[in-house]
């Protein structure tokens, strides 16, 4: 039994222990989106909806909608958001497959923080250098997440 | 007393708060207010409608909003009947891609005047509100509602749940 729930948990892991493990427990998006150049140095979990990818000559820029994450790491299909991130990968993200609407989990570093214009107003985002990251398959989200099966065996001995 | 419970339990089912409901107005309807914005300044609204447009300027939000009919709950309702469009000013941010083209939001707000926008060839005149408090409804997943438990197709996998999703929506099989 006990073997089986390990097995389980290791299943669901999106984000591998040891990264988990860098992750600062006392560093909220909330208090990030404030402030992120006095967090710079630590490592955040967060994660959201992608909204938009810009691929530059050796990196990508992923703009997120942060949203809260479930007991997976999951980000929560829900209007509740903090606010928005951008990930900084290096090398390339396909565009096709990192589109808008997915959802991502990181883990990453925070690097400081961007101005950009966002409609008629300028944003400051918080930029984090990914360590770890995990992009959701779409129907993860809408499909139940339980499934329970009775299974029924037949050995034949001789 | 029977009657002052229920209109508790109304006024409860209301998506804003106690104080800023107690605020508002419920005489003044869109349609009261559209033509002469100027002789309602200061009062306390409440509208509800669709978004149709949301911009974002440096420390305020404007939303778009076509009016709509609302429910008991407040809620918007038959979306496709319309006594015209206002303006809704909000002091900070709200994130265009959650209050988006096409949700339904109920707002409690102070009227603030008129402005003249050009919308397609003409020059429309949208009464303007300053927002005290906005609600913003959930979407609702078409998936959700289609068909009553009784009638509901036989649907097994890959990720079948028989009674349809989500499954709070019907009655466990033990009743």
């Amino acid at each position: 039994m006990i073997v089986l729930t390990a097995f389980l948990a290791a299943c669901t892991q999106a984000i591998p222990k040891e990264s988990l493990n860098k992750v600062d427990p006392n560093l909220s998006f909330q208090m990030l989106i404030k402030d992120p150049e006095s967090y710079q140095g630590k490592n955040i979990l967060v994660g959201g909806q992608i909204l938009e990818v810009n691929v530059r000559e050796g990196e990508s820029w992923v703009e997120v909608l942060q949203k809260p994450l479930d007991w997976q790491h999951r980000p929560k299909d829900t209007d509740e958001s903090a606010g928005r991130l951008l990930v900084r990968f290096q090398g390339f993200l396909d565009p096709a497959i990192y589109t808008a609407g997915k959802k991502i989990t990181v883990v990453g570093e925070v690097q400081g923080k961007k101005v950009q214009p966002l409609k008629e107003m300028d944003y400051a985002y918080p930029v984090l250098i990914p360590r770890e990251h995990h992009l959701w398959k779409p129907e993860d989200s809408s499909s139940p997440r339980f499934h329970f099966g009775i299974g029924v065996g037949v050995g034949i001995h001789r | 007393m029977a009657l002052l419970a229920a209109t508790g339990i109304l006024f409860s089912c209301a998506p804003l708060s106690k104080e800023v409901m107690r605020q508002v107005d419920e005489t003044l309807t869109y349609q009261t207010v559209q033509k002469n914005p100027e002789n309602f300044l200061g009062k306390t609204v409440l509208w509800g409608g669709v978004i149709v447009k949301t911009t974002n300027r440096q420390g305020e939000t404007i939303l778009e909003v076509r009016q709509s009919e609302m429910d008991l709950e407040k809620r918007p309702k038959n979306l496709d009947s319309s006594a015209g469009r206002f303006v809704v000013r909000h002091a900070g941010f709200l994130d265009p891609v959650i209050y988006k083209e096409g949700r339904l939001v109920t707002i409690a707000g102070e009227i603030a005047g008129k402005e003249a926008l050009p919308l397609g060839g003409i020059q429309y005149t949208y009464p303007v509100i300053l927002a005290k408090e906005i609600h913003l409804w959930e979407k609702i997943d078409p998936r959700l509602y289609r068909y009553p438990y009784w009638d509901y197709p036989p649907f097994w996998g890959p990720y079948g749940y028989p009674y349809g999703y989500p499954y709070w929506r019907h009655r466990p099989y033990w009743w």
